[in-house]
């Protein structure tokens, strides 16, 4: 559901929103289905199985290039689509695709990072990092080359192994076996940086996850038992979107243990932190209540100014001074039937939201111009509201939605 | 046409410093959370115009310029001499 722009969606019509949840024609389902991963970008999407990527939507693709190994892209020939022997390779070059494309690499895909216009690769036992797309501000990392039509690899070998990539909006971070962080492109430290440069402010606090916004940063480390021990953040805060007091427009690399503690103080177990464009959201148990704390742009029913108090202006918290970091984030108010659910994903569009209960329920809310949230209408919705049971998993990015359904 | 005050004020996505956009072939462009890209002509600066639009979606992003620096401003982000007014 949603915005077939770019063709993530794969349908014919481009023009068309599909506001309410439309099902994938037999041989789209079939080839979904036996994706291992999937991975969606704001414009394009990218499924993955063993040594095999696929890719639709629009991107940089170049049917005349070929990769370290030789490889082309190959057209995925799905019976329902249009008449596949009259695609025009010789256009392919930032290519609506409504059809996927293939290519065969000779290593297991271990994982795909989509930013905006670029995506970032890692395959297993490999010590590089591909890139595909294009990146005038560098965030290729491929030196003065903007445009690449298959991954290209990257010259830095990372020797100490690559834990993970994660590419955002004009830039990409890498992390590295031993918890190094690399970066490149254009981040709210440096312009236009065009290979990996080891961001070594990070080395002492150990760095195993990176949570992007449009233009805010945050870096995480887990203990073993996947709790956050340390949190830094960087990058705009324009909107809030940081929890800081939003006439401070930005901030360089700044540690936010107190954040950590107010939040523990408060007895707020199991924290995670996601973002979308302008917001930060912080999931966590409060007692046996799930909750959802956000900060940053409230517009387009992110927050519901009637029911959605500032936390601190609910009557749960008593001493508001003890919990200054938290000034700015609301409580979003999930409902009963929310709160009570175990939540087994959390999506993030770029202005809307999905939960995926323990019983496999889709809640969503936040902006609905193109219909992404799947519920019939255009409009925003800033009440978490049930939109289909049912559900194994789901994906989405910018304006669109996918949904893979149990098979019963 | 310029956007006329009272009434006319547009509800503004995000306000964004030139330097941040980018220019192609005497358009600026600047990513828009939809998937597309707002874009206004660089002729349209030039006239006095802030707003720059999205193709697919309603959202809209306020340019912040220097009208005096403009051609400064997109020469360096074309990497060649532009001049607009
Ligand atoms: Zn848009």
């Amino acid at each position: 559901m949603g915005t077939n722009y770019n063709y993530c969606l794969m349908q014919e019509n481009r023009e068309k929103d599909y506001e309410s949840i439309t099902p994938f024609s037999e041989s789209h389902s079939e080839f979904l289905n036996k994706l291992e991963n999937i991975y969606t970008g704001p414009k394009h999407c990218i499924g993955t199985f063993h040594d095999k990527l696929y890719i639709w939507g629009e991107t940089n693709v170049d049917f005349d290039q070929e990769d370290e190994n030789g490889a082309k892209w190959e057209v995925v020939p799905l019976p329902d689509s249009k008449d596949t022997s009259t695609f025009n390779k010789s256009a392919c070059k930032e290519m609506l695709l409504d059809i996927p494309l293939s290519i065969t690499f000779h290593e297991r895909v271990k994982q795909v990072s989509i930013g905006f216009d670029h995506s970032l690769l890692v395959l297993e036992n490999s010590n590089f990092v591909y890139s595909q797309g294009i990146g005038k501000q560098g965030e290729l990392g491929l030196g003065d080359q903007t445009k690449a039509g298959v991954f290209k690899r990257i010259s830095t070998e990372f020797s100490q192994g690559v834990r993970s990539v994660k590419a955002g909006v004009k830039r990409s971070f890498l992390i590295t076996q031993d918890f190094q962080v690399y970066a490149w492109g254009t981040t709210d430290f440096a312009k236009k940086i065009n290979v990996p440069q080891h961001f070594k402010e990070l080395d002492e606090h150990l760095i195993t996850d990176i949570v992007l916004g449009f233009k805010h940063n945050w870096y995480l480390s887990r203990n073993p038992e996947g709790e956050i021990n340390s949190l830094l953040c960087s990058g705009d805060n324009k909107k809030g979107q940081l929890g800081f007091d939003s006439s401070r427009k930005s901030t360089s690399l700044e540690m936010r243990s107190e954040l950590l503690k107010n939040l523990e103080k408060l007895g707020i177990q199991k924290v995670d932190i996601q973002c979308t464009w302008n917001s930060t959201i912080i999931l966590g148990m409060w007692g046996e209540t799930q909750v959802v704390l956000i900060t940053g742009s409230t517009k387009y029913g992110v927050v519901d100014p009637e029911k959605d108090l500032l936390l601190l202006d609910s009557d749960k918290v008593c001493n508001k001074e003890d919990f200054e970091e938290l000034k700015y984030f609301y409580l979003k108010d999930l409902g009963e039937e929310l709160n009570n659910s175990g939540i087994t994903k959390f999506l993030t569009l770029n202005e809307s939201f999905f939960v995926v209960t323990e019983k496999n329920e889709v809640y969503g809310w936040g902006w609905n111009e193109h219909g992404n949230l799947g519920v019939g209408t255009l409009e925003d919705e800033s009440t978490p509201t049930l939109i289909t049971p049912n559900v194994k998993n789901i994906y989405g990015n910018g304006a669109y939605t996918i949904i893979n359904y149990h098979d019963d | 046409m310029a956007d006329a005050l009272g009434d006319d004020i547009v509800d503004i996505y995000d306000e964004v410093e030139i330097e941040d956009m980018e220019y192609e072939d005497g358009i600026l462009y600047y990513p828009c959370p939809c998937g597309d890209r707002f874009q206004i002509p660089a002729e349209s600066l030039a006239g006095g115009e802030k707003i720059a639009t999205c193709p697919s979606c309603s959202l809209k992003i306020e340019v912040i310029f220097e009208l005096d620096e403009l051609n400064e401003t997109l020469t360096d982000l074309a990497g060649e001499p532009i001049s607009v007014c």
